[in-house]
């Protein structure tokens, strides 16, 4: 979803001239989210998260993990912000701490997702007839079952660990993203623009990333925002259900929901992690909406 | 006559349908729903309360785990391998068949059965034949001497049921119907949801005070509380969330009722793993770790640090012990430094995702840290942690042991060598506690038998083939209507004697 | 049309045969097997032996995999290893609250939704469509097991006017819909205001309006109709995936449903439970799709056409 000349290399039949035009839409699409108020916003919070991320030691005033039991259960006061949870561990911390969990496991989870789901959504949309049957079909498989059944099964089977939360929240979301992206091919490549890409003689693969894809795009950043914001809902239903990540490991969803038994006597314990989980989620999809807005291609006529 | 039937059956009817108005019906939450009603092959608590409200056992416990007589009268041992039964007579099971001395051997025989796979055979394991030489005597003769006979045939697993109404309902037996001797019937099961009984008016002790009695199965701490206070349920038998009972013994709108559990938990270690086949270094970790933080964090003050291996009110734990391995960090490090661990070393602790289990887990990791010892946690699922423990898990691991309310059943199964592989996951063995341990399970004296006990609980504590933690109290509560409930220590509680008031 | 529903039909079948291998590959993986979790912490290795082999678990995975192929092509799902009941018994006892949840919550799902996404659309860039927008977000942005506690919080506890667990009157159904069914509205919100959008701005419908068709007929009979599409390929995906979702409501609030039922299965390792359950829960999923693939059919003529084409 990168911005540069790479995702969308030039058309071969065309001039410098095109190549001139193809670069400018993506100026064009990065000048028009500029003028989205809510879109920077969204997009502020989201760099912003990142940036807590990857400083979390520098702004956690504690050690997440650091438990004294003297100290727990506290209300917020002005020493933690957040209040301390049932060992006495700093709840802001935590939190600072679980955004790095959170966002990691949000995207890695909808790459494997996007990536894999988008490709054979593409190629099935695009060539039909028995390959896009059998894809469609292996997606009717991984579709038929229950995304979190599934998601606890893989769990189950493989252990739990990041990693294959995330493999099973990734591959609990492959179908949808396949199921997007073929639909809107379907709907594209039976548009002018491609009849008009084969007249010349394009390939195949290059018709599929210069004009299917750039055109199936909204879908997927639609999608996409809202895959990471499942992502992060998935893994912390799986750890509500008692799948999670392992302990102490500050998570969002692992706080929230170890911090369900604490609802009546310390409320705060689930209200912080439940924001900040609503937080990233609010953020992605404003950033996502304002993206699809500037993307689409019939507003720049 | 026959003018009149028609008018009295409806009065009969206008009768019977008014009953509902005023039968006594009490409404229980579980934390699950049960899995079936054969005791021969259930072996989880919740089915095992609503199986005690519908069988009988030869003998019983009270509720100070005292052995009590049930469907036998008396017994006799003419010889330490010989059992004699004497039966109660006229009592009849809930499908009108009489009970006699045949459904004993039936019973005894069907959890001994290969293909009844009972998880109860295990307490049956030592018996060597079962007669009944009339209706109302039977002889159980065991393989050795077996002093924890008394209490094996108190156990749930080891009720007695009807071969008729066993064969009659075939495989269905244990979800569409289930008939015992019992102050309860069976009424119906509504799968994943509850089950209901109704009052056995002909039981043997006289008819229960409860017209009704409906399990139920809520899983979520939160919603069973919920579910009290807004009424839709009367009494939580045990497995009230620990964090909000403080609040609710506060609250004069509840009843509360609070006993020491049969259960520990511990973390225990698998002696194969390096350095914890080193005494000396399991030891330390006992004392680097506070018990009485696990008590006040995770049990919120309802438990109490363990006094050895087994709980105060198992048969046979020595009232003089105190509590093991007072917290002593600097003797910790001590002892691992003369253990040549003076860095501390890298360990795995297993445990599933039991909050009481993994917050623990969690503590002992930062107790555990403050030494030098760098533990990390992997979770896991309750089955997978049984089955890998059991062949032998690559570290500590979280677990608890219940028992069966006798020192034998709460340290022969766990501390014996000839049980490595299965149940003695610390895969120990120590020529000295094994000695012991069958010197007390072949001792039918009472007396010399917990001299015994006595002396092993000492051994396995010096040995520590695992970090002690704490014995848990029980937490139940109710609303006020309900009387005369009494919580056991084995979590599995009797409603005979159960009131209703208005 | 007839000819091309029976060949989905037909279609289905590998579908439902690739789930029971996936199903049955993934539970058998897991470490730990039924005989252990039923006999329990005390079992020692030999009675879980004797236990494994009366189940058929000493047998290799094909052969496993093949009798409980064969039986369940003859209807027969097996018995549960935990409870010893027909597993099909056992589904199809708790299928009817799992169905009535996900079909309510999806219900209130689109007559949320779809209404706020057109509203929203239809006043773009106003407070209205912030709104609604917002709306939306916050349904999608908040964990709905918390949504769920929070509700049982206030309507169980501090104004106690609906029970908050069990599932004998309509009054239990009320705030599991809504768990259920507010994530699914706020996509269906979503998917309605960004697909409005972008059917506003398509050319038939400036031609449309150019013509001086009014903008009613031109909102019921071109953009909706185009909405349609792919808010019911939406619609369709979390129904599937809201059958899934019933797990956690039927958990809080305690629901004998399929979902627990399933990952109780899981978690005890009871197979034939779990390969059943998993199984018939394809099966709905797969009419499901189907049905959404029907509709996407009749909805849109194109793609109708290229089916015909495609045969």
């Amino acid at each position: 979803m990168t911005m540069s000349e790479k995702t969308v290399p030039a058309s071969s039949g065309s001039g410098g001239a095109l190549r001139e035009k193809r670069r400018s839409p993506w100026w064009e699409v990065w000048r028009r989210l500029r003028r989205n108020k809510a879109a920077v916003a969204g997009m502020t919070v989201v760099i912003l998260l990142l940036f807590v991320a990857v400083f979390a030691p520098l702004i956690a005033p504690y050690d997440p993990n650091q438990t004294n039991i003297k100290i727990r259960l506290q209300p917020p006061s002005a020493e933690h912000l957040m209040g301390t949870d049932n060992f006495g561990r700093d709840m802001f911390s935590r939190v600072i701490y679980g955004s790095r969990i959170s966002l990691y496991v949000g995207f890695i989870a909808v790459g494997i997702g996007a990536v894999f789901g988008g490709i054979l959504g593409a190629v099935g949309g695009y060539y039909g007839g028995r390959l896009d049957n059998f894809i469609m079909r292996c997606m009717d498989v991984l579709l038929a079952i229950p995304q979190i059944i599934l998601a606890i099964a893989i769990v189950g089977a493989l252990g739990t660990s990041l990693l294959n939360l995330m493999i099973a929240v990734g591959i609990s979301q492959l179908p949808r993203y396949a199921r997007v992206v073929r639909a809107s091919t379907l709907t594209v490549r039976g548009q002018e623009f491609v009849e008009a890409a084969k007249a010349i003689g394009a390939s195949d693969t290059r018709i599929i990333l210069e004009n299917i894809l750039p055109n199936c795009m909204a879908p997927i950043i639609v999608q996409s925002t809202l895959g990471v914001a499942q992502a992060i809902l998935a893994a912390a239903t799986l750890s509500f259900l008692g799948l999670g990540i392992q302990p102490p490991t500050a998570e969002w969803g692992s706080m929230l929901s170890s911090g369900r038994q604490f609802l009546r006597n310390a409320p705060y314990l689930t209200f912080f992690p439940g924001v900040a989980i609503s937080i990233v989620v609010l953020a992605l999809n404003i950033f996502g909406d304002g993206l699809r807005d500037s993307l689409d291609p019939k507003l720049r006529q | 006559m026959k003018v009149f039937r028609p008018v009295l059956c409806a009065l009969l009817l206008v009768a019977a349908m008014s009953v509902p108005a005023f039968a006594a019906e009490i409404r229980l939450a579980q934390v699950a729903d049960i899995s079936s009603l054969d005791p021969h092959k259930v072996s989880d608590i919740y089915s095992a309360n609503v199986i005690r409200q519908i069988y009988s056992n030869l003998v019983q416990v009270n509720e100070n785990m005292e052995i009590v007589p049930d469907l036998a009268e008396s017994w006799e041992n003419p010889d330490d391998l010989t059992w004699i039964f004497h039966l109660r007579k006229g009592i009849t099971f809930h499908n009108g068949e009489p009970f006699t001395a045949k459904d004993v051997k039936y019973s005894i025989e069907r959890i001994r059965n290969p293909e009844t796979a009972s998880p109860g055979a295990t307490h049956l394991k030592e018996v060597q034949s079962v007669e009944a030489p009339d209706d109302y005597t039977v002889k159980i003769v065991t393989k050795r001497p077996f002093a924890p006979m008394l209490m094996s045939l108190t156990r749930y697993e080891t009720s007695i049921l009807n071969e008729k109404a066993v064969s009659a309902s075939g495989a269905d037996y244990g979800s569409k119907a289930a008939v015992g001797t019992g102050p309860f019937k069976f009424v119906e099961w509504s799968r994943g949801d509850k089950v209901t009984l109704e009052k056995n008016p002909e039981y043997f002790r006289g008819p229960a005070v409860l017209d009704r009695v409906i399990y139920r199965g809520i899983p979520e701490d939160a919603t069973r509380l919920i579910e009290l206070e807004s009424g839709g349920v009367d009494l939580i038998p045990g497995n009230f969330p620990y964090q909000e009972f403080a609040n609710i013994e506060k609250n004069d709108k509840y009843l509360t009722y609070k006993v020491p559990a049969m259960s520990t938990l511990y973390m225990g270690l698998n002696t194969e793993v390096k350095p914890f086949g080193d005494k000396l270094v399991r030891q330390a970790m006992n004392y680097a770790v506070d018990k009485q933080a696990i008590v006040d964090a995770v049990y919120f003050g309802f438990a109490a640090p363990s006094r050895g291996p087994l709980s105060p009110v198992i048969w046979g734990f020595d009232p003089t012990r105190t509590a093991v391995y007072p917290y002593d960090p600097v003797k910790a490090k001590e002892l691992l430094k003369q253990a040549g661990y003076a860095d501390g070393f890298d360990m795995t602790i297993y445990s599933d995702n039991r909050t009481e289990r993994r917050s623990a887990a969690e503590l002992i990791q930062a107790y555990l840290a403050e030494v030098g010892i760098r533990a990390n946690i992997e979770l896991m699922e309750w089955s997978a942690l049984l089955s890998t423990s059991a062949k032998g898990i690559g570290g500590a691991f979280m677990l608890g042991w219940t028992g069966t309310g006798d020192a034998d059943g709460g340290m022969t199964p766990v501390y014996h060598s000839a049980n490595i592989g299965s149940s003695n996951r610390f895969r120990y063995k120590s020529e000295g506690i094994d000695a012991l341990l069958d010197k007390g399970t072949a001792t039918l004296d009472q007396d010399a038998r917990k001299k015994v006990y006595a002396e092993v609980q000492e051994l396995i504590t010096e040995e520590c083939p695992l970090v002690f933690m704490i014995s848990q109290e029980l937490l139940g509560a109710s609303s006020k209507k309900v009387q005369g409930f009494k919580l056991y220590p084995n979590m599995i509680s009797p409603l005979y004697t159960v009131t209703l008031s208005e | 049309m007839l000819r091309y529903f029976t060949k989905r039909l037909i279609f289905l079948i590998p579908v439902l045969l690739g789930v029971s291998i996936v199903i049955f590959a993934i539970v058998h993986l897991a470490p730990g097997d039924p005989a252990e979790v039923m006999l329990g912490p005390s079992a020692t290795q030999e009675d879980i032996g004797k236990l494994r082999e009366q189940l058929g678990l000493t047998k290799p995975l094909y052969v496993q995999y093949w009798i409980f192929l064969t039986n369940a092509l003859k209807g027969d799902l097996g018995r549960s290893i935990k409870s010893n009941a027909p597993v099909l018994e056992e589904i199809l006892e708790r299928f009817p609250a799992t169905l009535t949840l996900a079909s309510l919550g999806m219900l209130f799902a689109i007559t949320v939704g779809l209404p706020l996404g057109v509203l929203a659309a239809l006043k773009q860039n106003t407070w209205v469509d912030a709104l609604c927008s917002f709306f939306a977000l916050v349904g999608f942005s908040i964990p709905n097991f918390w949504v769920g506690l929070m509700l049982m919080l206030l309507l169980s506890i501090t104004i106690p006017i609906l029970p908050s667990s069990g599932f004998d009157s309509w009054k239990n159904l009320i705030m599991p819909t809504i768990v259920l069914g507010i994530q699914t509205m706020a996509v269906i919100a979503r998917m309605t205001r960004s697909s409005m959008l972008e059917v506003i701005r398509q050319d038939y419908v400036r031609t449309a309006r150019a013509k001086g068709i009014s903008d009613r007929l031109v909102l019921t009979r071109h953009i909706l109709t185009n909405v349609m599409i792919p808010v019911v390929t939406i619609a369709g995906i979390y129904f599937g995936h809201s059958l899934g979702g019933v797990v956690i409501t039927e958990t809080i609030f305690s629901i004998p449903g399929l979902g627990r039922l399933i990952v109780d299965a899981i978690r005890a390792q009871d197979y034939p439970v779990v390969q059943g359950g998993v199984l018939f829960f394809a099966l709905c999923v797969g009419i499901v799709n189907l049905l959404v693939d029907l509709l996407y059919a009749v909805l849109d003529p194109r793609i109708k056409a290229q089916y015909r084409s495609a045969k």
